[in-house]
């Protein structure tokens, strides 16, 4: 409950990009910048000061936690992250208030054209 | 160069709070090494500032259970002792050059005139350090 009060205020780009990294598997810190920038074609990649600090806050709200050492490959010596329930549930809430966002834009947009002309 | 950078990176991730640079700091000197490669190393120290500047602004109000029992402890250094260890070196470097005065030549009194105006200073640095020799050669 305390978790989901939290998570209905807008996420920062970092937080949205970060848990949309860990949507589709577990990552290690610099897998999810390499992820990150990927997903947005080059446009936006996070330094780690940036990261650590996002991932820090997402863990505090347990949307995000440590992948168990069991799910981890032998030669992978390095911590993952994993997207969390209630960091999906998030996730889920965010892109749901983007897509109301670009509709309200979209419809604005299309009552403003025939003014402007 | 390279090297350099890291050494200042590395102080940047020195700079966070405890807590964080146990959790992160080898993290980030990592993700560092990765991301120099690319050439991006200025972004990155940008960042590390930036990130430093935002975990010590943060108010520390996540109570947890054994908050009571253990404190953190800051290791992170300070400003102050910065400023310390600058002017215990100062006067290191002050005191030293009173050591090592004697053994700088005696300026020849001709020679203040002809120094000129733009070796004022150091005409007067030379002086003082001769000061010593011109008392022992008058006793």
């Amino acid at each position: 409950m305390k978790i989901a009060s939290k998570t209905t205020a807008p996420l920062s780009t970092a937080t949205l990009y970060i848990l949309l990294a860990l949507a589709s598997e577990d990552l290690h810190g610099y897998g999810i910048i390499q992820e990150i920038a990927r997903q947005s074609h080059g446009s936006y990649r996070p330094g780690p000061g940036t990261l650590y600090d996002n991932l820090k806050k997402l863990m505090d709200q347990k949307l995000v936690i440590d992948a168990p050492r069991s799910s981890r490959a032998k030669e992978e010596d390095r911590r993952l992250y994993r997207l969390t329930q209630a960091g999906r549930a998030a996730l889920t809430s965010e892109i749901e208030r983007l897509q109301s966002v670009v509709l309200t834009a979209q419809s604005r947009l299309r009552e403003r054209n025939p003014r402007s002309v | 160069m390279r090297s350099l950078l890291r050494i200042a990176y590395r102080i940047l991730v020195r700079m966070h709070p405890a807590s964080f640079r146990t959790e992160f700091g080898e993290e980030m000197l990592w993700i560092f090494d990765e991301e120099s490669r690319r050439g991006a190393t200025l972004t990155l120290l940008l960042d590390g500032i930036r990130s430093v500047a935002v975990q010590h602004a943060r108010p520390r109000n996540a109570e947890t259970i054994d908050s009571h029992a253990y404190r953190e402890v800051n290791s992170a250094p300070p400003v102050f002792r910065f400023a310390q260890a600058g002017l215990i070196v100062l006067s290191g470097a002050f005191f030293l050059s009173l050591l090592f005065s004697p053994l700088i030549p005696k300026l020849a009194t001709t020679d203040y005139g002809a120094a000129g105006r733009g070796k004022w200073l150091l005409t007067q640095i030379k002086t003082f350090a001769s000061l010593p020799h011109a008392k022992s050669a008058k006793i």
